[in-house]
C-alpha cells in the first residue's frame, strides 16, 4: 500500500518530467539539424569561391590578353605568368596550361614540373577538355583524377576562348587544377570545434581533408542525403551533412560533420537539468509520501493487518487506535463489526451441524459441488460408495474426465435453477454400480445458485436384472430370425406381437409396422381355389388350447400384391400357469413345391398318353391302310368301266377321311415316339429362321418384326428345336387368319436364352391358360388340330432342362416365352 | 481479501545514492600527460630550417618542447656521427625518429630496422628508390615521411628565363652520391632542350670542390648547385666562388636564402611543418605504415643581393613569378 502510494506520488512528475525531456530533446535535435546546415551551407559557399575565382582568373586573361593573338615569346610569358599566379586563395594551383586554338592545336604549354620546346606541342582535337567547350561555349571540368604514384587529386578544366571582334569562339585554355591547393581551405574551414569538412569526387573517394593522409590512400566515404546522425569518418558518432557542389557536368560533395558529443552538447545539457529538477521533484514527491505514509497509510495498514488475522482464523484480534481521529474511529468501529461477526459465525456453526446431522441420516449416497464442479462435501455412504474426494472436480473423481459430462443433471440444474435426474455407472470395490441421480441447485437469498446438492441411488440390482431380461429377449429374437419359416405371434387379442424376418419377407410387413397391428391386416389369407378370404381360426385355438392347421391351397397375398401357396399351423402360448398367453403362427411357402408337383404330374399324363397313343396309332394305321387301299382298287375299277358317277364322289369323301384318320394315327405316332435327343451347340437364331423358312408359304399376309440379339450357341437339339419354333410359330399364323403382326426377339440373360415370340391374334381366354400344354387339349374347331402341338413343345422343352410359358391377354394375342439354360 | 505487503519502499534515499555515485564518477578521471622522446637527426646545417619547421608544427599540435615533448639531438651533428646518434636513440627507445636528407634516412633504416620506432623523413628526394618505403602511397613499414618536390628541368628553364645568355653551365658533383647522380640526370635529360651545355667536374672531398670551384673553367657562364648533401652542405663555396667569378649560380634545391641566385625546391620551413603534421598522426597512435608519403611543395627563389653581387639584373616578368624574393 505505501509503494503504490507513493508510486502514485511521483509517477505523474516522472511522466510529466519523460515527455519534457523528450519535447526538448526534438527541438534541440533540430535546432542543431539546422545549425549544421547552416554551417555546410557556408562552407559550401566558400568551396565554390574556390572555383569561381580559379574560373573568373581564366576567364579574364583569356578574354583580356586575345592570346590566341599573340606572338610567341608574349603569350608564353603571359600562360607562364598565369601559371604562377596566386588566386586569393592559394598559389601554385595551376599544374599545367595549355593553350589550344580552334582546331585543337597546342598552341602554347607550360608545366609546374615539365619543360616544353615549343615547337610541335601536338594536338588535343579528339580531348574532352578542348571538344566540350569548343562545341557549347561553356566551361568544361573534368572528373576528379588522382596521380597514381602520389595519390594527388587534380581535375583539369576547359574554358572556352571567345573571338573579342566575332564573338565566336576560337579556342580554349585548359588548366589542370591541383585539387591539393584546396586542402588548406577544406581543413580551414571551421566546422564547430572537434568537426571536420571534406570534399568527395562522384565516387565518394575523399579528394579533400584536413588529414592529406585520407586523401592520398583512397579514402572512401559514403555520404548521407541531407543531414543525418550516424558514425563519421572518424568512426566517431557524428551530425553529419552533405552538399553537392556543381562543377560544369561534374559533381562533387562536400560533406561537413560534427561529433554529437559537440553537436548536441546544448541538448545533453538540457535534459540532464531537466533531469536534475525531475531528481529533485521526485525527491519532494518521495518525502512527501512518506510523510503522508506515517499518518495515513501505516494506521490503515494496521487495521489491514487485524482484518487479515481475522480472515485466517485470529478472532480474538482487535485493531488498537493510536488516534482520536477519523482513523481512530475506523479501529473503534472495525473491533465493534469484529465482535459482531464472532457472533454470527458461531450461530451459523450451530446451523451447519445441523445441517449436517440431517444430511448424514439420508441413507442414499449424498455430495454437495460448487458451481465449478469441485466437490465440497460427501456423506458417509457417498464416500463409503465412491471413495474420499472433496476438493477435487467431481467429472476428474467419478468420470475421470477434464471437463464437465455432456449430459450433466448439475450442469442442468445450475443453468436453469430446477431439478434433474440422470443415472450413471461407476466402479467400485463392489464392482460395477449403477447410480440413478438426482441434481438439484442450492441458491442463495437472492435466488442466484452457489452450489448444487447430488444425491444418488443405487440401482445396481435393477439394472442387472434389466439386462438380463434384455439378453434372453436377445436370444429368443436370434432363435427366432434363424427359423427357416415364417413365425408370427399374437396376444389373445389377436394383435401381433413377434414376427420374424421369414415373415417379413413373405407378408411384405416390416416387424415395427407390424408389431401392435391385427394379425387379420397382417396375413390376408386366400383359397386358392374359389379365392374368397380366409380367416384365421384364433378363437378356435384359444379356445381348444390346441394346435390347428389351416385348409389346404390357402394362398398368402404379401403387402405387394405376390400371391404364395403357404402351409401353416398355429398354436397357444402357455404361461408358466398354463394360461394363454397369446398364439403363434408358423407357415411357409410351398409355391414351388407345388409348382414341381404339378410338373411331375403333367409327364406322367404325357407319358401315359404317348403310350395309349402308339397303341391306338399303331391298331389304326393297319385297318386305314386297308381302307385306303380298297378304296384305290375301288376307283380304278370305277375307272376302268367307267362308272363314276356318284360312287366316285362317294369314294372320294371315304378316302379324304380315311387320309384324315390316317394324318391323326401319324400324329399320334410322332407324339408318342420321344427319343433321346442328340444335343450339339445350337444357334437359336439361325433355328429360329429355319422355322420361318418353313412357314413362309403361310406368311402372305402376315408381318414378322425380329429383334434378334446375338447369342451364344447353346447345346440342344437342332431339329426338335426347329419343330417348338414352328409349332409356336404355326400357332400365332392360325390365329390371326385375317393377317396381323407376329413378334419375334432373342435375348441372352446371365443363364440362359430368351425367345419371345408374340402375336396380335385372338389370343387364348384365361380359363384355357392352364391347360394349353395338355395333350389332346386344342381351342381349333374338331379336325383342325389334334391339340398335341404345344404339348409336344412342352415336353422338348423340358428335355432341354428349359421352360416354357405362355402368357395372354385376351383380344390382344398371345406371348410364348421360351427360356434355353446355355449349359445342360 | 489480498494479502497485505509490508515492505516499505525508502526508494528516495536509494536514487539520491546513485545520482551522487554518477556525478563522483564524472567530476573524476583525469590522466597524467604523456611525454614523448623525439630523436632529430640533421647533418646538414643549411637544413636546420627545417628542423625547426618540423618543432614548429610541433608546438602547433600543442605537443611543446620540454613539457609534453622532449628533442634528442635536435642541432645540427656532424656526418659522422649520424651512426653513433641514431643507436643511441633506438637505446633509447625513443617515441618517434625525425631523420633530415636521404644518407641520414637510408642510415636509419639500417638502424632502426628491427624496432618498433616510428621514422619520418624530409625531404628525401627519391624514397621509392632509395629503399625507405615501398611506395609512396602504401609505405609499409615504419617509414613515413616528406618527398622533396621539385623539378629539375624546371630549375634550369628559371635559371635559363633568368640568365637568357647562359650557356654552358659548370655543374660540380660528387661520385657515389646517388642524390647527386640522379639529379645530374634529370639535368642531362633537360639541357639539351634549352639549348645549355652542361661542364662535369667530379670532385671526392670538399677540398676538390673548393678547388674546382676556384678554377672553374674558361667556357662556363654559370654555376649548378645539385641536389645532394654533400654539396649543399657546402653551398657557401658555391656562393662565394659565383660572386667571385661574377658567374650567375642556380639550383634545383631551394638554397636562394643561401645567396643561391635562382632555386626551384621545396621550402625547408614548410617542409619540417609537413613532417611534423605526419609525426603528430604518429604519435596519435596512427602506424607509419598507414600514412602516405607527401610531396613538398616547391616554389621559385630568386635572390637579389646575389644578382646585384655578380652584377646582373633579373627581368621583372621572373621576379614576378617569384614565390619568394631575398633582397
Amino acid at each position: 500500500m505505501k509503494r503504490e502510494f507513493v508510486v502514485l506520488a511521483i509517477f505523474p512528475l516522472l511522466f510529466l518530467g519523460v515527455v519534457l525531456a523528450w519535447q526538448s530533446y526534438n527541438v534541440q535535435i533540430n535546432q542543431a539539424l539546422l545549425h549544421q546546415h547552416e554551417i555546410s551551407a557556408r562552407a559550401q559557399e566558400r568551396i565554390k569561391d574556390f572555383f569561381h575565382a580559379i574560373e573568373d582568373e581564366l576567364i579574364m586573361v583569356s578574354k583580356v590578353n586575345n592570346l590566341l593573338e599573340q606572338d610567341k615569346p608574349t603569350r608564353h610569358a603571359i600562360l607562364s605568368r598565369l601559371r604562377s599566379y596566386d588566386t586569393r586563395f592559394e598559389h601554385d594551383i595551376y599544374n599545367e596550361i595549355i593553350l589550344l586554338d580552334s582546331k585543337g592545336k597546342v598552341r602554347d604549354r607550360v608545366s609546374r614540373t615539365r619543360v616544353y620546346s615549343l615547337e610541335n606541342l601536338g594536338e588535343m582535337s579528339g580531348a574532352d577538355e578542348f571538344r566540350s567547350p569548343m562545341t557549347n561555349g561553356e566551361i568544361y571540368y573534368s572528373a576528379v583524377f588522382f596521380n597514381t604514384k602520389t595519390g594527388e587529386p587534380s581535375i583539369v578544366m576547359g574554358i572556352p576562348m571567345t573571338d573579342i571582334r566575332s564573338g565566336a569562339t576560337n579556342g580554349v585554355l585548359v588548366a589542370e587544377i591541383r585539387l591539393k591547393k584546396i586542402w588548406n581551405l577544406v581543413a580551414d574551414l571551421h566546422i564547430g570545434n572537434a568537426g571536420n569538412a571534406f570534399l568527395l569526387d562522384r565516387t565518394g573517394k575523399i579528394i579533400a581533408h584536413r588529414n592529406p593522409s585520407l586523401v592520398l590512400k583512397s579514402t572512401y566515404f559514403k555520404s548521407p542525403d541531407g543531414v543525418v546522425i550516424r558514425m563519421g569518418l572518424n568512426d566517431v558518432r557524428s551530425l553529419i551533412d552533405s552538399k553537392k557542389i556543381k562543377l560544369g557536368s561534374q559533381e562533387i560533395l562536400l560533406v561537413t560533420e560534427r561529433p554529437i558529443t559537440e553537436a548536441l552538447n546544448l541538448t545533453f545539457r538540457i535534459l540532464a537539468i531537466i533531469g536534475l529538477l525531475l531528481v529533485i521533484a521526485l525527491a519532494g514527491a518521495v518525502t512527501y509520501g512518506l510523510v503522508v505514509t506515517r499518518k495515513i497509510i501505516e494506521p490503515i495498514e494496521s487495521l489491514a493487518d487485524t482484518a487479515q488475522a481475522i480472515v485466517e482464523g485470529d478472532l480474538s484480534r482487535r485493531a488498537t487506535p493510536d488516534a482520536n481521529d477519523e482513523i481512530g474511529l475506523l479501529a473503534d468501529t472495525f473491533n465493534t463489526m469484529a465482535t459482531q461477526l464472532i457472533e454470527t459465525i458461531e450461530s451459523i456453526n450451530s446451523e451447519k451441524i445441523k445441517s449436517e446431522a440431517i444430511i448424514a441420516g439420508i441413507g442414499d449416497p449424498l455430495s454437495i459441488v460448487d458451481t465449478d464442479f469441485r466437490v465440497i462435501y460427501q456423506n458417509t455412504i457417498h464416500k463409503e460408495m465412491l471413495g474420499e474426494h472433496v476438493g477435487k472436480y467431481c467429472y476428474q473423481a467419478y468420470e475421470h474426465r477434464e471437463q464437465v459430462c455432456d449430459i450433466c443433471p448439475m450442469a442442468m440444474a445450475f443453468a436453469d435453477g430446477k431439478l434433474h435426474k440422470a443415472e450413471r455407472t461407476g466402479i467400485t470395490d463392489r464392482g460395477l454400480i449403477y447410480v440413478d441421480v438426482t441434481a438439484s441447485p442450492i441458491m442463495d437469498a437472492t435466488g442466484r445458485v452457489i452450489a448444487g446438492i447430488e444425491i444418488g441411488r443405487d440401482i445396481t440390482k435393477r439394472k442387472l436384472a434389466e439386462k438380463e431380461l434384455a439378453a434372453e429377449k436377445n436370444r429368443l429374437t436370434v432363435t427366432l430370425a434363424s427359423i427357416g419359416d415364417a413365425v408370427i405371434a399374437t396376444d389373445t387379442g389377436d394383435v401381433v406381437v413377434l414376427m420374424n424376418k421369414v415373415a417379413e419377407n413373405l407378408t411384405g410387413w416390416t416387424k415395427q409396422e407390424a408389431v401392435g397391428t391385427p394379425l387379420s391386416e397382417v396375413l390376408y389369407i386366400i383359397n386358392e381355389k374359389n379365392r374368397v378370404r380366409c380367416k384365421y381360426p384364433m378363437g378356435k385355438i384359444i379356445k381348444t388350447a390346441t394346435m390347428a392347421g389351416l385348409s389346404d391351397h390357402m394362398v398368402l397375398i404379401s403387402r405387394d400384391g405376390t400371391e404364395r401357396v403357404i402351409a401353416e399351423s398355429g398354436a397357444p402360448i402357455m404361461g408358466d400357469n398354463d394360461e394363454i398367453l397369446g398364439t403363434v403362427l408358423v407357415f411357409r411357402d410351398i409355391t414351388e413345391i407345388r409348382k414341381i408337383e404339378e410338373e411331375l404330374l403333367n409327364a406322367k399324363k404325357l407319358e401315359a398318353v404317348g403310350i395309349l397313343s402308339a397303341g391306338i396309332a399303331h391298331e389304326i394305321n393297319n385297318p386305314l391302310t386297308n381302307a385306303s387301299l380298297r378304296i384305290q382298287i375301288m376307283k380304278q375299277e370305277l375307272e376302268e368301266n367307267n362308272q363314276a358317277g356318284d360312287f366316285w364322289d362317294k369314294l372320294e369323301s371315304i378316302e379324304k377321311n380315311v387320309d384324315r384318320a390316317s394324318t391323326i394315327a401319324k400324329e399320334l405316332l410322332e407324339f408318342s415316339r420321344q427319343r433321346e435327343l442328340e444335343f450339339i451347340p445350337v444357334d437359336i437364331n439361325s433355328t429360329l429362321h429355319g422355322a420361318l423358312l418353313s412357314l413362309e408359304h403361310k406368311l402372305t399376309n402376315i408381318k414378322v418384326n425380329q429383334d434378334l440379339a446375338e447369342l451364344p450357341e447353346i447345346p440342344g437339339d437342332p431339329v426338335k428345336l426347329e419343330q417348338v419354333f414352328i409349332n409356336i410359330l404355326n400357332n400365332a399364323v392360325e390365329a390371326m387368319t385375317c393377317g396381323g403382326n407376329i413378334n419375334i426377339a432373342t435375348s441372352c440373360r446371365d443363364d440362359y436364352v430368351k425367345v419371345r415370340i408374340s402375336d396380335t391374334g385372338s389370343g387364348i381366354r384365361e380359363q384355357h391358360l392352364a391347360r394349353v400344354f395338355d395333350p389332346f387339349f386344342t381351342t381349333k374347331e374338331v379336325g383342325v388340330g389334334m391339340g398335341l402341338g404345344l404339348s409336344i413343345c412342352y415336353g422338348i422343352v423340358m428335355q432341354h432342362n428349359g421352360s416354357i410359358d405362355i402368357s395372354n391377354t385376351e383380344n390382344t394375342g398371345t406371348i410364348v416365352t421360351v427360356k434355353l439354360p446355355l449349359r445342360v | 481479501m489480498k494479502k497485505i505487503n509490508r515492505a516499505s519502499g525508502h526508494i528516495s534515499a536509494t536514487f539520491m545514492m546513485i545520482i551522487s555515485t554518477l556525478i563522483l564518477f564524472a567530476l573524476t578521471g583525469c590522466d597524467n600527460p604523456k611525454v614523448y622522446k623525439i630523436g632529430i637527426v640533421n647533418a646538414v646545417p643549411a637544413h636546420e630550417a627545417i628542423v625547426a619547421g618540423f618543432k614548429s608544427g610541433l608546438a602547433k599540435s600543442r605537443l611543446i618542447d620540454g613539457k609534453n615533448i622532449t628533442y634528442l639531438y635536435s642541432d645540427t651533428i656532424r656526418s659522422d656521427q649520424i651512426d653513433a646518434v641514431l643507436q643511441d636513440l633506438v637505446r633509447k627507445n625513443v617515441d618517434l625518429v625525425f631523420v633530415v636528407t636521404t644518407p641520414v634516412a637510408r642510415k636509419a633504416k639500417e638502424i632502426v630496422m628491427g624496432t618498433k620506432i616510428p621514422v619520418v623523413f624530409a625531404p628525401v628526394l627519391y624514397p621509392v628508390k632509395s629503399g625507405l618505403v615501398e611506395s609512396l602511397i602504401q609505405p609499409g613499414g615504419n617509414f613515413t615521411g616528406i618527398q622533396a618536390g621539385g623539378s629539375i628541368a624546371k630549375a634550369l628553364e628559371w635559371h635559363k628565363a633568368a640568365v637568357p645568355g647562359s650557356k654552358n653551365l659548370f655543374v660540380p658533383y660528387k661520385f657515389g652520391d646517388e642524390v647527386a647522380e640522379q639529379s645530374l640526370a634529370e639535368l642531362k635529360d633537360a639541357n639539351e632542350l634549352l639549348d645549355v651545355k652542361l661542364v662535369l667536374r667530379e670532385v671526392r672531398s670538399q677540398r676538390e670542390l673548393e678547388a674546382a670551384l676556384d678554377n672553374i673553367p674558361r667556357e662556363a657562364d654559370s654555376i649548378w648547385l645539385l641536389n645532394s648533401s654533400f654539396l649543399i652542405s657546402n653551398v657557401d663555396l658555391f656562393v662565394t666562388s659565383a660572386i667571385k667569378h661574377k658567374l650567375p649560380l642556380s639550383s634545383g634545391t631551394s638554397q636562394y636564402r643561401a645567396g643561391v641566385l635562382v632555386s626551384y625546391g621545396q621550402k625547408p620551413f614548410s617542409t619540417g611543418e609537413q613532417a611534423a603534421r605526419l609525426a603528430q598522426r604518429i604519435l596519435d597512435g596512427v602506424p607509419p605504415s598507414e600514412l602516405p608519403v607527401e610531396i613538398s611543395e616547391f616554389y621559385l627563389g630568386v635572390n637579389l643581393r646575389t644578382a646585384r653581387a655578380i652584377g646582373i639584373s633579373i627581368p621583372d616578368s621572373i621576379l614576378l613569378q617569384a614565390d619568394d624574393i631575398a633582397r
